[in-house]
């Protein structure tokens, strides 16, 4: 078995390595970056989720693997507040599992830079703290909850929801196999 | 410190209370029943979230604690796809926060019944598995992905996602 991650995040493949090998013991997990075809700060639910099936779709064919797996983060607006979310996909081949969330209102300095100036989140955590790469370590999960989670954990929570359609298949027989990447 | 979640799904309590005391170690955790003013299966996320923040309020207000507790769960669909969410909202008397937004998808003949029957998702996952009141056990995600999370700890992820602007105050001022 082979899973390809869409993205050289290590944070983003020490997630997916965490969750696959509980379920694919054997599985040579391999990564590569890909075009997400979103912006790269989505201000979206549904744009998160496009990019986040894109990255699958795209790793998969690329790596030639049995499996593609998409994360992707961004920021939507519901009743008013401006929260930031992520996304998960898992593609086989035949049917796309998303999962995903864990909705988090942003302080309003770090909305201000997301969108006013366009800067994309971990920059604006960077600036709020006054540390670098803050993404590719506990990310603003870690800062905001003060540890109660992560970045790399959020990542494989949300993860473990969208293999839901791909691990219990025999409860998903009347789905239509719709492609949420479109 | 008081805290009381505004539901008797004892799920709910467990997960407040594993939260809660790792932040506020002394805090006392309680839980009452109160109406959601909302559908049993709300049908977008501004309704499910409307359900969280009145079970909070009513939480707040018939305990006299110090903070209100609400969560729910319901349905909405983003694009074409339909997905199960959990919202939470804490309460005190002054503000509230929100957070959670926990996506799953549920298989798609559930969605139908949910929808179309007008049937209760817990209801729905049980004549789907054959078990009795997943939702208080498991839930629909924990039989979905062969035990690998569970319902008491979506339930945690959303009230930490709910804390947040309470335990980093220092980030969220204007």
């Amino acid at each position: 078995m082979k899973i390809a991650v869409g993205s050289r995040n290590p944070i983003k493949i020490a997630a997916v390595r965490n969750v696959l090998l509980q379920v694919h013991p054997r599985a040579r997990v391999a990564a590569v970056e890909v075009d997400s075809m979103v912006s790269s700060m989505p201000l979206t639910d549904r744009e998160a989720i496009k990019g986040a099936c894109q990255r699958a779709r795209r790793a998969r064919t690329l790596l030639n693997a049995d499996l593609g797996i998409g994360l992707e983060g961004g920021s939507t607006t519901i009743c008013g507040q401006h929260m930031t979310a992520g996304w998960a996909a898992v593609f086989d081949g035949k049917r796309f599992g998303v999962g995903g969330g864990g909705h988090l209102l942003l302080p309003p300095a770090v909305d201000r830079k997301i969108l006013r100036e366009e800067k994309e989140l971990g920059t604006a955590i960077d600036e709020l703290i006054g540390e670098e790469n803050i993404k590719q370590k506990m990310g603003a999960i870690g800062i905001l909850t003060k540890g109660l989670s992560t970045r790399q954990r959020a990542y494989e929570y949300i993860l473990i929801y969208a293999l839901a359609p791909l691990l219990s298949p025999q409860f998903y027989t009347r789905d239509k196999t719709a492609d949420t990447s479109r | 410190m008081k805290i009381v979640v505004g539901s008797l799904n004892p799920l709910k309590l467990q997960a407040v209370e594993s939260v809660l005391r790792k932040v506020h170690p002394e805090c006392e955790c309680g839980a009452v029943k109160v109406e959601s003013g909302v559908s049993h299966t709300p049908l977008s996320n501004n309704e499910t979230i409307e359900g969280a923040r009145r079970r909070a309020a009513e939480a707040l207000k018939i305990s006299r604690a110090d903070w209100g507790v609400g969560l729910e769960g319901g349905l909405v669909r983003i694009g074409e796809t339909w997905f199960t969410s959990v919202w939470c909202v804490i309460r005190d008397n002054s503000r509230e926060t929100l957070g959670g937004g926990v996506h799953f998808q549920l298989p798609e003949s559930v969605v139908r019944e949910i929808i179309e029957g007008g049937r209760e998702m817990g209801e729905c996952m049980d004549s789907l598995t054959g078990l009795t009141l997943t939702k208080r056990k498991m839930g629909a995600e924990g039989v979905l992905t062969g035990g690998l999370i569970d319902r008491k700890t979506t339930f945690e992820n959303a009230i930490i996602y709910a804390l947040a602007p309470r335990i980093s105050q220092e980030y969220y001022i204007n």
